[in-house]
């Protein structure tokens, strides 16, 4: 198969799409469609705002928007003003917002006026404004005929994108990611998807997201077209979706494909049209594969593993081994390495369970700011995961658990110490502790141990600590449960030995103490 | 009350966050973000609770719940009212 050469830096990301597919439809969102002229058009007017604002090279710029045109374009600028993206959900609070855009030093935030308003922040910092539809924003930001003044190519080591994820004390932590660690796992994830300008996706993952991410550069890469589905909510209506546009493509976490093979007609439909479907985001239960097998017949299933210290992917399960290799997170992509260490950081043999860590040009050059965390992450070019894992003799990589104590609830990664901050607010609680429990169809449901104080000791009432929840934090945040507990295990250093209450409540999704 | 200033009470009470709903009771919940999938699992629920209404996999569309105008209209066309 032949590919044309990405270019070396995203700073040409843009330009490159509309020189070599102009005409190819590049976006199509709610009907409309978007050729990749028209993308880099609007990139290119929205990059000549940007600078008129005063940004430079190498400056942070927040983008907070769901998937839509205006998300695309504005990445694409930042990327041509040789500036660092830092896309960040639009479901966020006023005080996240705030602490990553102070720890970035942004200097510009794009958000809709109805989440600066909503977050009281429309008349602080000069913030990018945009309408909240299309139609307004194509005419107010997106079609300035002031050409931008493209930036001169930065090194292809450069800082092109900052990716946050939460630290498991809830503190925001800044993954940076260069220009060749997007573009070479984009590269890789182009090879062994063979995509080409002849595929089209449906996509529901979130761009700010690095699994979202990677399926918007791998398919602006390749002249593919995207077909942005923000409506995952109802799930009938991605299945509608897909059959009218009928891509090749469909990407999902183990959640998407429950939700879809559970509440919706997906499993009674004709799936003939689609190449492939491939999942991220966590281990996907072997009785969903198999119940996508039987439905999706000669559609290749291709299960795959990443994180976004990756850039987003670093393994993949050839789906002509999907059977033999079940439950297997595949092998090393194109130009990564993988082995499993102990805790000395030497190689173990086929078989034995340690640490996985992965080396190769996707490895994020570090934590924002963070540089111990940073070494302790990246030790002699490998990075070390968090993750245990196990090669077999082929090499085919099976996960067995993951070292750190965030929650993997639905499509989301989730700090414990957010949840518990929140909690600790609430009168009576004298400490708390967040983690996840079993839950067949978001894989780990929320749950807290609270332990309370004074008289809400003999007056526990978990009702009035989830209502404190739903309005402090973002639904998906909630605690499902919360157990009262005379004691939050600890070892002798204070730290939380969550996989006790793990262990405790793994199937207390039922428990009578549960708010629910 | 109104179905629709119940609809109103039911989503501030349990998504509101204290943040407004948007503008037009026409716009999307979803899209404002005072819902996601999660949520909406638990507002299927909740219709059920307060106001006695089966939700089917097949009401759950945008048009019956991803707006104070849709729910007000779908909670009417079940029987419901004010």
């Amino acid at each position: 198969m032949s590919f044309v050469a990405l270019p070396p830096v995203l700073t040409r990301f843009s330009e490159f799409g509309a020189s070599h597919f102009p005409a190819s439809p590049a976006l199509t969102h709610s009907g409309r469609t978007l050729s990749y002229a028209e993308l880099d058009g609007c990139a290119k007017a929205f990059a000549a705002q940007l600078q008129q604002r005063g940004v430079r090279p190498g400056e942070r710029v927040v983008i907070a928007l769901e998937n839509s045109f205006e998300y695309a374009a504005s990445l694409l600028a930042v990327f041509l003003c040789g500036a660092v993206a830092v896309p960040i959900s639009p479901d966020t609070t006023a005080e996240r917002l705030h602490a990553i855009r102070h720890d970035c030093a942004a200097s510009q935030v794009v958000l809709r006026e109805a989440l600066a308003r909503k977050l009281g922040i429309a008349e602080s910092g000069a913030p990018l404004l945009l309408h909240a539809h299309w139609e307004q924003n194509q005419t107010a930001w997106f079609s300035n005929t002031a050409a931008a003044d493209p930036a001169a190519d930065p090194d292809p080591e450069a800082l092109a994108m900052i990716l946050y994820t939460s630290g498991t004390t809830g503190a925001p932590k800044g993954v940076m990611l260069s220009h060749r660690n997007l573009l070479s796992n984009t590269q890789a994830i182009i090879s062994y998807l063979e995509l080409t300008g002849r595929d089209s996706i449906v996509t529901i993952l979130p761009f700010f997201y690095s699994f979202g991410n990677s399926v918007l550069l791998t398919h602006l890469a390749t002249g593919a077209r995207v077909v942005i589905e923000n409506r995952f909510a109802f799930p009938n209506t991605v299945v509608e979706t897909m059959q009218r546009e009928k891509p090749t493509g469909f990407s999902g976490v183990p959640y998407s494909f429950y939700v879809l093979l559970n509440k919706s007609t997906f499993p009674e439909r004709d799936w003939s049209f689609l190449r492939y479907i491939s999942q991220a985001g966590g281990g996907m239960r072997v009785e969903a594969v198999r119940q996508l097998q039987r439905i999706l017949k000669d559609v290749s299933i291709i299960v795959m593993y990443g994180q976004t210290e990756a850039a987003a992917r670093l393994t993949y399960l050839p789906p002509a081994r999907l059977n033999e290799k079940l439950g297997s997170a595949g092998i090393p992509i194109p130009g990564v390495e993988l082995r499993i260490v102990d805790e000395r950081g030497q190689t173990l043999p086929p078989g034995q369970v340690g640490e996985v860590a992965v080396r190769g040009e996707n490895i994020m050059l570090g934590y924002w700011n963070m540089p111990e965390e940073t070494a302790a992450a990246i030790r002699s070019g490998w990075l070390y995961t968090g993750d245990m894992g196990r090669l077999d003799e082929d090499g085919f990589l099976y996960l067995v658990s993951r070292k750190s104590d965030f929650i993997k609830s639905a499509s989301y990664r989730i700090s414990p110490g957010e949840i518990e901050e929140v909690l600790a607010e609430c009168a009576g609680v004298a400490d708390v502790a967040a983690f996840g429990v079993e839950d067949d169809l978001l894989g780990e449901a929320i749950a807290a141990a609270v332990v309370m104080k004074g008289e809400e000791i003999h007056s526990f009432d978990a009702a009035r600590l989830r209502e404190h929840c739903l309005q402090r934090l973002p639904f998906f945040k909630v605690p499902k449960f919360i157990f009262q507990e005379e004691l939050i295990p600890r070892t002798s250093s204070g730290k939380t030995q969550y996989f006790l209450l793990r262990e405790k409540y793994r199937s207390h999704g039922s428990s009578t103490h549960a708010a629910s | 009350m109104s179905v629709r200033n119940e609809v109103v009470s039911l989503i501030t009470q349990h998504f509101g966050r204290g943040a407004a709903l948007p503008a037009g009771d026409e716009e999307s919940l979803l899209e404002n973000g005072v819902l996601d999938s999660l949520a909406l699992n638990e507002l299927v629920g909740l219709l059920t609770e307060r106001f006695g209404v089966e939700v089917s996999e097949e009401d759950i569309t945008p048009e019956n719940l991803d707006s104070v105008a849709g729910l007000t209209r779908f909670l009417q066309s079940k029987g419901v009212s004010g």
